[in-house]
């Protein structure tokens, strides 16, 4: 019955302020960047999601122990100095002087309650699994804090430029669910306030012992039409709008005072093949399929340009991108003459799964060039979750085809390669005991000479049996005023901090 | 009166428990919000410690259980995703979805039925003649289309008005005449409809011949006969004011209930669709039941436990 | 032969007949789509996108332009009408044919049936139409049959509703009554007795419902349920060209026009029979 009435009072306050307390532009509007996001965050807990939306509003709300720079190189961010103790074991120098936004300094003790309680099983952190290496955290007796990995890890440092730092003492008073509504961290900008479904408001930290932002406030809406952000940002209701696609990008370009902003990620469009279906299970379909994509064309004719063409499943971003690999070229005639080759076998209609949130141009181009060379596939567009489902579930009940762009935010070839390739992991179609073994040495030596040139054989298998078609390095689009100073990432992050107006 | 309400409450009540329980378990068919909510290429391991840690892992019937058992003490549980209770999720998108679909219903049955009514009074008139043209015109469109086209000349062209969002009172004007495109044609047909059946009748015509003025006619008895229709109307038209705002709430990033829901469908948030239902399902029978009893209030010759 | 004449005009008036015409033309198009479009509504040419109304490339001449992959967007309009209107009536008659059952049988059983029956319509009325498609798409598979077999579902309360209404009103009658007493099979009542005379208002709902069905698979393209690409269908395209309004203005005015003017002479033409059928004018 409390709960009624708590609805009730809730349900009469949020009316109140919804229809008598709107008008609240109190901010100049020059003071006050508004950044048009696809959805509102889920959380801005930075341990309790994993998703863009939310990752653009809370890492400028934390610091992370470790983050990258405009040119993508990993640099100190709490930490300021790091050291292999062994292959297993690194130290940690933490910064002195960071305060969170209530005041209480960040500690090493903080950094160890934070990676202690992401690596928590019963926590349930969505992003569990890209620490779940790291088996202890202790603060050592000089003050650096210690993190053991149970085998040696190369991409440790990758993955820790994704650890947010929470303050100990705030998460364990106030309690999850109360952290989460009003989370605390020592990033450049303090959360100011959250109206569900409308918009997320920061406001600058001037104690920041960083970079100060120039920004006093901004506000993170969300609004999901992309037709809509554009129109938003062309009639100046906001300054800066994620994720356009290159048609988009055109209107702004003939649209006075905004303009796109575009940077090369390291997200990699790819199209799966299912080795364990029936005509695909020989090598021969497989090639054809490869053959008779012409990446070039994609990229040019259809995506304007923005993106890079690969041949190999990564991008130049990654450790592991191996220069000088080809991929299999784009050859009609081959693939024709390779399915000919095959006969009956290859006369079967193929399911290609796809979902609405990727672009649908490329995915009918693609269905176009394999139909082209004879083949017949069927597109699957189902929601992503079911997408997801049929992807990842058991290869032979799985789609034939299936197109994807893939990031694991941490521009580490283990952490493309091994989930997509192993045969241990859901996201693998790939049954190959030797390419196992390759995957494996790869991610168990800290030596980069070593990685590469097991890298360099996974590509040379990727390109030989073709269990994936590497298509091209994504570019993600932004659409912003054009006084806006600002680079985009290729981490596809928004640090408000970075941003001015032009003078 | 009391007799029909009790066993119209019961129906009702099971009808709720009904949809609850179908939601429930066909939500389950489709999978759950763990793939959505963890980075690609998790491992199968991690995949499966949060699904434990959620309570996936569990035999359904026992979740359903539990689900209830939540209920009976008005605990609608906790969003998955969000980490914050439905009730107020949902206490935080019901005032705008209602603030919509009011402003929607009071364009559509302000424009609709004085243009029905007028239709049906000046058959000959210019305005008779293209009035239902023009109201339909605005039903054939669909609303993602005409939405971008009102925030493109309002919004871009013109300026006068805020292209999407929630943030000042303005805001609700575009996805207001958006939404109300589509029950205007309605209410302007069953309006017009329910006064020409009126006029045809005996009484018109013997106050007409005592030499009352049309006018009073129209005002003192015909619009009073004929609103029992346009009420029933009004009611299926509130359930399909509030269905169809998924799309105008998605195209206007109007934060109301339909975009939370549309959502919280592809998120797989299972605990807010499942509230979203439940009180959808309570508007819906409580709109059928309202209906029912006006009827009765407006024309008292209608009773309530029998046919009409 | 006055009276023919009279009774011609009552059932179609002069200022029905362009719509009327419009309604065979579009019917016309669906039904031999692939003999009159120019060209393959999915062959697509990349360096030919996005190109204005007569524009030729390749020896392709473009009519209405090109879309957003280089296809010619009279050939797909054209193939689009099939698919639109195939939709359309597929889920007309199928939710027109469950909702009248139901409906009838509710008001001739009454009692727990009735209350059974109605209580459902409640439900599936307060049910989020896009909820259950996508259930039925993860359950089933995305296809313009499963497109069908959502907007049936969501859609045969409407008719329940009426049918409901008219047979409980029928049902007291003497006639009915008698054929009753007389031993008729309740098939056989309700087939003979009530359903010819049900049969005007259900079509008078399923003709306004034709139009929204059009809009509703519209809808379901919009949020990527409709059907799977690259199949045209008028949702579909207009879903696409909306991006497109600003720089390629042809793709989302074609199929909106069409799109509109189906929609329109679907419901004036509804609204006609609906007067014919109530007996007014």
């Amino acid at each position: 019955m409390k709960n009624t009435v708590r609805f009730a009072l809730a349900a009469a306050l949020a009316a109140s302020t919804a229809l008598v307390a709107l008008p609240q532009a109190a901010l100049a509007d020059a003071e006050l960047l508004t950044v048009d996001l696809v959805n509102e965050p889920s959380s801005l807990d930075p341990h309790m999601q994993w998703n863009p939306d939310s990752y653009y509003v809370y890492r400028n709300i934390f610091d992370n122990l470790l983050t990258r720079d405009d040119e993508g190189e990993i640099v100190p961010q709490i930490a300021t100095e790091w050291e292999y103790l062994s292959d297993t074991e690194i130290a940690f120098t933490i910064r002195e002087g960071v305060t969170f936004h209530d005041g209480s300094p960040l500690t090493a003790e903080d950094v160890v309650y934070s990676v202690e309680r992401i690596t928590n099983p019963d926590f349930g952190s969505p992003q569990l699994s890209q620490f779940s290496t790291i088996t202890a955290a202790e603060v050592m007796d000089d003050g650096r804090v210690k993190l053991t990995t149970s085998a040696p890890y190369p991409a440790l440092l990758a993955q820790l430029v994704k650890l947010s730092i929470v303050p100990q003492a705030i998460v364990e008073e106030v309690g999850q669910e109360a952290f989460n509504l009003n989370p605390v961290g020592s990033g450049p900008y303090r959360f100011a306030g959250w109206d569900r479904g409308v918009e997320v408001r920061l406001e600058r930290n001037d104690e920041y012992w960083g970079e100060v932002g120039d920004f006093p406030a901004a506000v993170f809406r969300a609004v999901p039409d992309a037709s809509t952000r554009v129109a938003n940002l062309v009639s100046g209701a906001s300054d800066l709008v994620v994720s356009l696609d290159p048609d988009l990008a055109m209107q702004l370009e003939t649209a006075d005072g905004v303009e796109p902003r575009t940077a090369l990620t390291e997200r990699v469009g790819y199209l799966k093949l299912n080795p364990q279906k029936p005509g695909l299970d020989d090598p021969r379909m497989r090639r054809a399929i490869a053959h008779a994509i012409d990446r070039e064309l994609i990229v040019e004719g259809l995506l304007g340009g923005y993106d890079q063409p690969v041949g190999q499943m990564l991008t130049p971003a990654h450790v592991g991108w191996v220069e000088g690999v080809e991929g299999v070229p784009y050859d009609p005639e081959a693939a024709r003459a390779l399915l000919d080759e095959m006969g009956d076998a290859a006369d079967r209609t193929l399911s290609f799964a796809t979902a609405p949130v990727f672009d649908q141009r490329i995915v009918q181009a693609l269905q176009q060039m394999l139909t082209d060379v004879g083949l017949d596939v069927e597109i699957e567009m189902t929601d992503m979750s079911t997408y997801l489902a049929k992807v990842r579930g058991e290869p032979a009940q799985g789609p034939d085809l299936s197109f994807g762009r893939w990031s694991c935010a941490c521009q580490d070839a283990d952490g493309v390669l091994h989930p997509l390739l192993h045969s241990g992991s859901s996201w693998s179609a790939v049954r190959e005991p030797e390419l196992d073994v390759i995957l494996d040495a790869a991610r168990a030596t800290l030596d980069e000479g070593e990685r590469l040139s097991e890298y360099a054989k996974v590509h040379e298998y990727v390109a030989q049996e073709v269990p994936l078609v590497p298509l091209y390095q994504a570019a993600i689009i932004y659409g912003a005023d054009e006084r806006l100073e600002w680079t985009p990432t290729p981490n596809e992050s928004l640090f408000i901090n970075r941003m001015d107006w032009a003078e | 009166m009391s007799g029909f309400l009790i066993k119209r409450l019961a129906q009702a009540a099971i009808s709720v428990f009904g949809v609850s329980a179908l939601i429930f378990f066909l939500q389950r068919l489709t999978g759950d919000p763990v793939l959505l909510m963890v980075p690609e290429g998790a491992t199968q391991e991690a995949i499966d410690q949060l699904r434990a840690t959620l309570g996936f892992d569990r035999p359904v019937l026992v979740q359903f259980g539990e689900y209830l058992a939540g209920v009976m003490r008005f605990d609608f549980g906790a969003s998955i995703v969000q980490n914050v209770p439905v009730l107020d999720i949902i206490a935080s998108r019901l005032p705008y979805t209602i603030a919509l679909a009011a402003a929607a219903l009071a364009l559509a049955l302000g424009i609709g039925v004085p243009l029905g009514v007028f239709m049906a009074v000046r058959r000959e008139h210019w305005l008779s003649r293209i009035g239902m043209g023009f109201v339909l015109a605005g039903q054939s469109l669909p609303t993602f289309w005409s939405g971008i086209l009102l925030i493109l000349l309002f919004a871009v062209v013109l300026g006068w008005l805020p292209s999407s969002g929630a943030r000042q009172a303005s805001s609700v004007i575009l996805p207001a005449i958006c939404l109300s495109l589509l029950s205007m044609a309605t209410f302007a047909r069953v309006a017009r409809t329910a006064t020409l059946d009126e006029l045809a009748k005996p009484y018109v015509r013997a106050a007409r011949a005592k030499g009352l003025p049309m006018g009073r006619v129209v005002t003192r008895h015909v619009l009073r006969n004929g609103a029992i229709p346009v009420i029933s109307i009004a009611a299926l038209e509130i359930a399909n004011l509030l269905s169809g705002a998924v799309i105008v709430e998605t195209v206007f990033a109007w934060p109301g209930l339909g975009l939370l829901t549309i959502q919280s469908i592809a998120a797989r948030d299972f605990p807010i669709v499942q509230a979203i239902v439940l009180l959808g399902a309570f508007v819906s029978i409580f709109l059928n039941l309202a209906a029912d009893v006006l009827y009765s209030v407006v024309d008292p010759r209608i009773r309530l436990d029998g046919a009409r | 032969m006055a009276s023919a004449t009279s009774l011609a005009r009552r059932i179609a008036p002069p200022r029905l007949w362009p719509f009327l015409a419009i309604a065979a033309i579009l019917v016309v198009g669906a039904v031999l789509a692939p003999l009159i479009a120019p060209y393959d509504p999915n062959a697509q040419n990349l360096l030919g996108r996005l190109r204005a109304p007569g524009t030729e490339v390749r020896g392709v001449v473009y009519w209405l332009g090109s879309d957003e992959l280089g296809r010619d967007l009279l050939s797909r309009l054209i193939h689009g009408a099939r698919v639109s209107l195939t939709v359309a009536a597929l889920s007309v008659v199928a939710s027109g044919i469950v909702g009248t059952v139901l409906g009838m049988i509710a008001a001739w059983y009454r009692g727990i049936v009735g209350a059974i029956i109605m209580r459902l319509v409640d439900i599936v009325l307060s049910v989020p139409a896009i909820l259950l498609a996508i259930i039925t798409v993860a359950i089933m598979g995305p296809g313009l049959v499963n497109v069908v077999v959502v907007l049936a579902f969501t859609r045969w309360p409407r008719y329940a509703r009426v049918a409901y209404g008219q047979t409980l009103g029928l049902a007291s009658m003497p006639y009915v009554r008698l054929s009753r007493f007389m031993g008729g099979s309740t098939l056989w009542v309700l087939g003979r007795h009530v359903l010819p005379n049900i049969v005007g208002p259900i079509m008078v709902v399923a003709t306004l419902e034709f139009g929204l069905m059009v809009l509703f698979e519209a809808g379901l393209s919009f949020l990527g349920l409709g059907v799977q690409p690259p199949t045209p269908s008028w949702g579909s395209i207009l879903a696409t060209g909306r991006n497109y309004v600003t720089t390629a203005w042809w793709i989302a005015v074609f199929p909106g026009l069409f799109l509109f003017l189906l929609v329109l002479t679907v419901n004036v033409l509804g609204d006609h029979v609906r007067d014919v059928v109530e007996g007014r004018r």
